[in-house]
């Protein structure tokens, strides 16, 4: 888990960007790679850990861990990288495997962009970090000759990462915390994942980096759901406000995103009284603050909601697992249950 | 003078070892302090020299260092301070040479240099790197440099001093003295409301991170807008405030040292940047909403990012 004592101590030792082109059928579109890291200035430097302060830091960001079962070569890459005390030129080396491999991974349905590859360290534990730009095809980037060797100048920064604007941002940062192969701290984080993109290209990122989440979509989606209905039955005394959160957490788990951040949730849906409790509460069942890709799987049948339509317009909503209070037989509809309140509509 | 002036450098390069570690330690310690060194300009060395009280070798104060302080309450603290990284000696408490009767110079004298066991001993060894220590506080500092340095330096190489000008430079002593002592027992004796117990007790650890005066009102107003939000008394804010800074340190003491390298939030030289960073990582949502209700977020999701916390 990425902390933000963590971020606070980040330092950006080396820098570097790679042009990778989008990828047309019959296209002989190749990658552009910067020969030398890219020399930047400290307000700079403080200015780009700021940016990725507020990116790796935010309520999108998410856990992840090396997979054991991806081609990707991100993770040997990491792994031998950070196990030294590497040179520039094998960073640069490092760096345009990792370019390379990001661009053989592109598709036409995937935008141009650029990768930065970031060497860093975080209180004498060597990391590094991923970044992949998007860019407007045909974005002018200016390269320059240092002697005798290509590389980025400083406009990239100014123009495509320091920019207050909505480019898209992937990030994922990786921070070794023992000698063993798998002691890493690492989180990620997807401008695209938190809206209605396909599913194919939100796990792109992670495929590419060889990675999968923490926790496994599936059990991070059960556990926010069972922890927030335990609050609201526990924790919430008053009815309407149960009901409300209830149909909130319904909305948002069946909402067409792929990524639901508890954190926001709480911010978004919950009174403010019970935001930080209810933070505190997740983490008591281990539930992350941060995104998690939904996966509904096993919770689906207890979100389904049973609707019985009369001959008079009347409609009597049931959630699924709560159908037996309701009695149907010929002439009659019974709900056997208290009455909370009269809507007037 | 040119074997001073070939060996100055190395001598202020000493000085400013002594300097640097003792202002890191005395504001380490939660003190406000001013520190300064010098080596003797070559002109002044000279002056001394040809008074014939003194061989080269023997100067006394080839190399000066000087750690001012707010209150006299501080001094014996600062002194130890420096007993516990230096070999002192020498000590002189110019106070107790004056006796009952007297007023006049009440510095703190002593003579230091680096310890045998000190590895930077060897380019500096002791037998011919030692520097005269002054500590004072800042009234003392002001009788001294007016009168020694404007008054009795100057206005004695000319003519010597009639004895009423002397007198009345010496009722001065008194008055700065009475003053001194006043502001000392002012500094303990006024009743502070929590928020100024609060803003004393930041501004302790603050000069453990930093130098750079900070501004008070603002400090207040700030702290005024966020002490309700520990809905305690501030004996146990103070107790949270302790185990963050901490919890911390380490983190704070980089992002410190980091922020010399450029431009950073103002409000990080402001000792309660660390009540904010405090109740931001404990209550994020809160603590933006009692903000935002008097100072822009912009200025706080600045700050936010440079202790690595993130807003969106």
């Amino acid at each position: 888990m990425i902390t933000s004592k963590d971020l606070a101590a980040l330092v950006i030792r080396r820098v570097i960007f790679h042009d990778i082109p989008q990828k047309f059928r019959g296209s002989a579109a190749e990658v552009t790679t910067s020969e030398i890291e890219s020399e930047i200035d400290s307000t700079r430097r403080g200015h780009l850990k700021a940016r990725l302060i507020r990116v790796l830091g935010s309520k999108s960001s998410y856990g992840i861990a090396f997979s054991h079962d991806s081609a990707s070569p991100v993770p040997d890459q990491v792994r031998s990288y950070t196990a030294t005390a590497p040179e520039a030129r094998e960073f640069v080396m490092m760096s345009q495997k990792l370019a390379a491999y990001l661009f053989e991974q592109h598709t036409a349905a995937v935008s141009a962009g650029l990768l930065c590859v970031l060497d860093i360290v975080v209180d004498g534990a060597p990391g590094v970090i991923l970044v992949k730009l998007e860019r407007e095809e045909g974005a002018r980037l200016e390269l320059t000759d240092h002697e005798g060797k290509r590389t980025f100048d400083m406009s990239v920064l100014d123009n495509l990462v320091l920019t207050d604007g909505t480019r898209l941002f992937k990030t994922a940062m990786f921070l070794r915390t023992g000698k063993g192969a798998d002691d890493f701290d690492s989180a990620a984080c997807d401008a695209q994942l938190g809206g209605a993109s396909s599913e194919d290209m939100a796990k792109f990122w992670l495929r590419f980096v060889g990675c999968k989440f923490t926790i496994e979509p599936k059990i991070a989606t059960q556990r926010f759901f069972e922890a927030t209905l335990k609050f609201i039955n526990d924790i919430v005394p008053d009815p309407i406000q149960k009901n409300d959160i209830y149909e909130h957490l319904q909305s948002q788990l069946k909402a067409p995103k792929n990524m639901l951040s508890p954190k926001s949730f709480a911010e978004n849906y919950l009174p403010k009284d019970f935001q930080k409790s209810f933070r505190e509460h997740l983490q008591v069942w281990g539930v992350p603050l941060t995104s998690f890709s939904k996966d509904l799987s096993d919770i689906q049948s207890r979100l389904r909601r049973r609707e019985f339509h009369t001959e008079h317009g009347i409609t009597v909503v049931v959630p699924e697992q709560s159908s037996d209070v309701v009695e149907i037989t010929s002439q009659r509809i019974v709900v056997n249950d208290s009455l909370r309140k009269v809507d007037r509509r | 003078m040119a074997k001073w002036l070939e060996e100055r450098p190395r001598y202020a390069e000493f000085g400013k070892i002594i300097e640097d570690e003792l202002r890191v330690a005395v504001s380490g310690a939660g003190f406000w302090c001013s520190a300064e060194s010098r080596a003797k300009e070559p002109d002044s060395l000279i002056k001394k020299l040809l008074k014939g009280k003194h061989k080269f070798e023997s100067l006394p104060d080839k190399v000066g260092v000087r750690c001012i302080l707010r209150y006299r309450g501080d001094l014996d603290d600062v002194l130890s301070i420096a007993r516990s990284l230096f070999d002192c000696s020498d000590i002189d408490l110019k106070a107790n040479g004056l006796g009952t009767e007297k007023v006049g110079y009440v510095s703190i004298h002593a003579r230091i240099c680096l310890r045998n066991n000190d590895e930077r001993a060897v380019q500096f060894p002791s037998s011919l790197f030692w520097a005269e220590l002054q500590i004072r506080t800042l009234a003392q500092h002001l009788w001294s440099e007016m009168a020694h340095d404007s008054i009795y330096k100057n206005d004695a190489m000319l003519t010597q001093l009639p004895v009423d000008y002397s007198r009345r430079v010496n009722l001065m002593a008194g008055l700065i003295e009475v003053a001194d002592r006043e502001f000392d027992r002012l500094s303990q004796e006024i009743p502070l409301d929590s928020t100024a117990e609060l803003y004393k007790a930041l501004e302790r650890y603050y000069y453990r991170l930093a130098t750079r005066p900070p501004d008070a009102e603002l400090s207040l107003e700030i702290i005024r807008l966020l002490e309700p939000l520990y809905k305690t008394s501030w004996g146990h804010t103070l107790e949270k405030l302790n185990e963050f800074f901490d919890e911390h340190e380490k983190t704070l003491k980089h992002i410190y040292a980091v922020a010399l390298e450029g431009p950073t939030s103002a409000l990080l030289y402001q000792p309660e940047a660390l009540m904010i960073y405090e109740r931001l990582e404990h209550d994020q949502f809160e603590t933006r909403q009692a903000w935002g209700t008097r100072f822009p977020e912009r200025e706080l999701e600045r700050l936010a990012v440079t202790f690595g916390i993130s807003f969106d």
